[in-house]
């Protein structure tokens, strides 16, 4: 998993996430057996992924490589977010 | 099985990306298309796969923190991998996806992801590869 140092880390890292969750939601609706209110709100969790990539698409690239964290001198984390269970 | 998924039973699909979620995603999506999918999370790890599991189309991440997508690329054509290559990229690298082209790269495709686009283009770039090995073929 990438550190998470600069704005474009924390992008990177966002969107990768959106990523998931968005395919996986398609993934879920190509299934027949998903239906009624089931395949309703998977449908409503791949619209707002999808919404929330388009918003983060609105983060000012000029300032990709701004440090976060710098109040605390150091990186905010390098968050494992993809560890499976 | 459908006849057209049992074809691409014989298709090792390799998947390189450093989220885990990512290759299970293509597991998933290409698993049910008939497709052997063989995932890492590290393009290291990739360069030595490659030779044992022999793919027939790599889906590549760009930005990894132990080796990225171009570097990974260079490897894997450097040590004979001469089939298609698809790069999966951020907005933000786009533009490196574009300059990964001129390592033969076939395509790219830019998350968030589309699934019916991931698919077309994993068809048509098995199609197209497959057009070019009978040509080649033919003028031997």
């Amino acid at each position: 998993m990438h550190p998470i140092l600069t704005l474009d880390d924390l992008v990177h890292a966002l969107n990768n996430s959106l990523s998931v969750i968005s395919g996986h939601a398609q993934h879920l609706l190509t299934k027949p057996a998903i239906a009624g209110a089931a395949r309703e709100d998977l449908m409503i969790i791949h619209e707002q992924a999808e919404h929330a990539a388009k918003l983060l698409d609105l983060a000012p690239r000029g300032m990709g490589q701004t440090r976060l964290g710098a109040a605390t001198d150091g990186p905010v984390a390098a968050v494992p977010g993809g560890t499976r269970p | 099985m459908e006849p057209e998924n049992e074809t691409r039973g014989n298709q090792v699909v390799m998947v390189v990306d450093d989220e885990p979620y990512i290759c299970r995603f293509f597991e998933r999506v290409l698993g049910d298309e008939g497709y052997k999918v063989v995932s890492t999370t590290s393009g290291r790890r990739a360069l030595a796969l490659a030779p044992e599991i022999r793919p027939n189309l790599v889906l590549m991440d760009i930005v990894m923190p132990d080796m990225d997508g171009v570097a990974t690329l260079r490897g894997l054509r450097s040590g004979g991998y001469q089939g298609p290559v698809i790069m999966v990229t951020g907005k933000g690298t786009i533009q490196t996806a574009r300059e990964a082209m001129v390592l033969d790269a076939y395509q790219y495709i830019t998350k968030p992801f589309d699934l019916e686009f991931v698919r077309s283009v994993i068809r048509e770039v098995f199609r197209v590869h497959a057009e070019r090995q009978k040509e080649i073929a033919c003028a031997l």
